[in-house]
């Protein structure tokens, strides 16, 4: 009778468990599947080989991290409410990746580079915006979609002086000018246009825009100080 | 012990069968008919329809789409970029070719901007995929990033990358960095900082700009 108890009892104590992992595996654990594939196909896409992964946070912040050590890129749950389309979760995960990528950089594996990223890390911050376009245009995102997750996410400071990132405006029409020097098809042929976040970012880089323009025109090589 | 455990049991099924009840409650607010909502407009009574005609301008607005203009100024040809989704690393062979540039290239020079191809010369015979591409052959290179210098001594970063010869897709990274001042600035900016904050001086030393000479050789590796 005990051993006929005791079964019983284990196996219903398996059932619940089992219960419990199906329940908390539709919610989270499709963000989880969702996040984890975008991150992989940019890396094969993107032939980058060094070894990433890619995790989902409980916390509330409106921020992604990547952790230099562990070489884990973290997505915060309180970014997800911001996200619409895929594009938008892929330009923050490339974005990431840029850092991952640079985290193995230098010598002893990149051992340093943690500090020295945190010593310049503006700087750092240009160069992944930059990567992660590359990479999203390798592995079939649009570009474009970095700007438009940006203006949602991105606050706008007084100044960058103190900041370790650099003024949302500025890095806004950096990322513009990139698309616009290296992908104009996506300008081109922007599907973006009548998003209501880009119309917005169209709206208040228009001084910006029209320093690139001038530019553009007298075919200046000059590098532009965005407002 | 029995006890206990048959008292466990009996709790468990009073717990469970809760649940069950819980959930078939769920289900049937679920299944439920909704009540219909009608979207019925409210008019706002200070908006009368004499207001409404004397102040038609100022109520109805068309929406108004920004025009991106800097559309209009591309002048480089607008082709779709290529991407990479079908692949197959299964069977990769690793590659590795020697290269020179033909010009000296440096972020110095105000004309290098990101998308421009620059030209190197291949110093051996490479045989990629059953092509023999001979020595001195010019393979392009796009400069894919130029990321300025930073405080504290951090330098220019340069990647060039797509090299091709002909219509022959070339992988591969070259990266190149410029005078890592940082070494020194950063020791001397931190020892400093002791004597009334004279390491704040070494903040604002940035880095030296990336430079290829023509002279220098260089190999790059790839699977494919």
């Amino acid at each position: 009778m005990k051993k006929i108890l005791f079964l019983t009892f284990i196996i219903l104590f398996c059932a619940t468990n089992a219960n419990a992992y199906t329940v908390s595996h539709t919610k989270d654990g499709e963000m989880q599947q969702l996040i984890t594939s975008i991150g992989f196909k940019i890396l094969n896409a993107n032939k980058i080989p060094y070894r990433t992964i890619f995790t989902l946070s409980d916390k509330k912040a409106i921020n992604a991290v990547t952790y230099l050590n562990t070489r884990e890129i973290r997505i915060y749950k309180g970014l997800l409410p911001y996200i619409e389309k895929e594009d938008e979760l892929a330009a923050i995960i490339a974005h990431e990746i840029g850092h991952a990528v640079e985290s193995y950089q230098g010598i002893f594996n990149g051992a340093f580079s943690g500090l020295k990223m945190s010593l310049s890390p503006k700087k750092y911050e240009y160069k992944a915006d930059k990567d992660g376009i590359d990479y999203m245009v390798k592995a079939g995102y649009n570009p474009v979609a970095m700007i438009v997750a940006g203006n949602k996410i991105f606050p706008q400071y007084n100044g960058d002086m103190l900041s370790t990132h650099p003024l949302s405006s500025r890095r806004l029409m950096t990322i513009y000018e990139y698309i616009y020097n290296k992908y104009p098809y996506f300008l081109a042929n922007n599907e973006y246009i009548n998003n209501v976040y880009y119309q917005n970012f169209l709206l208040t880089s228009n001084e910006n825009r029209q320093k690139l323009k001038e530019k553009i025109e007298k075919k200046s090589n000059k590098r532009l100080r965005y407002l | 012990m029995k006890k206990i455990i048959l008292s466990y049991l009996i709790l468990f099924f009073i717990t469970s069968s809760a649940f069950c009840l819980e959930d078939e409650l769920i289900n049937y607010i679920q299944n439920a008919k909704k009540p219909v909502i009608k979207n019925e407009n409210i008019d706002d009574f200070l908006i009368t329809q004499d207001f409404k005609k004397t102040n038609k301008n100022k109520i109805i607005h068309k929406a108004h789409n920004e025009v991106d203009f800097l559309v209009n100024c591309i002048d480089t040809k607008i082709e779709k970029p290529n991407t990479n989704l079908k692949y197959n690393y299964e069977n990769n062979q690793k590659y590795s070719f020697k290269i020179q540039a033909i010009n000296n290239i440096s972020t110095r020079n105000k004309t290098l901007k990101e998308g421009q191809f620059v030209e190197f010369k291949l110093l051996e015979d490479f045989n990629y995929k059953n092509t023999l591409i001979r020595k001195d052959a010019i393979i392009k290179g796009k400069i894919e990033n130029i990321s300025q210098n930073g405080t504290y001594g951090i330098p220019y970063n340069l990647t060039i990358s797509n090299f091709k010869y002909n219509n022959i897709a070339l992988d591969g990274t070259l990266r190149i960095q410029g005078a890592n001042r940082a070494i020194w600035v950063y020791p001397c900016a931190y020892l400093t900082s002791m004597f009334f904050g004279m390491g704040l001086l070494f903040i604002p030393i940035k880095g030296g700009h990336a430079k290829l000479s023509k002279r220098t050789k260089r190999t790059i590796s790839f699977f494919d």
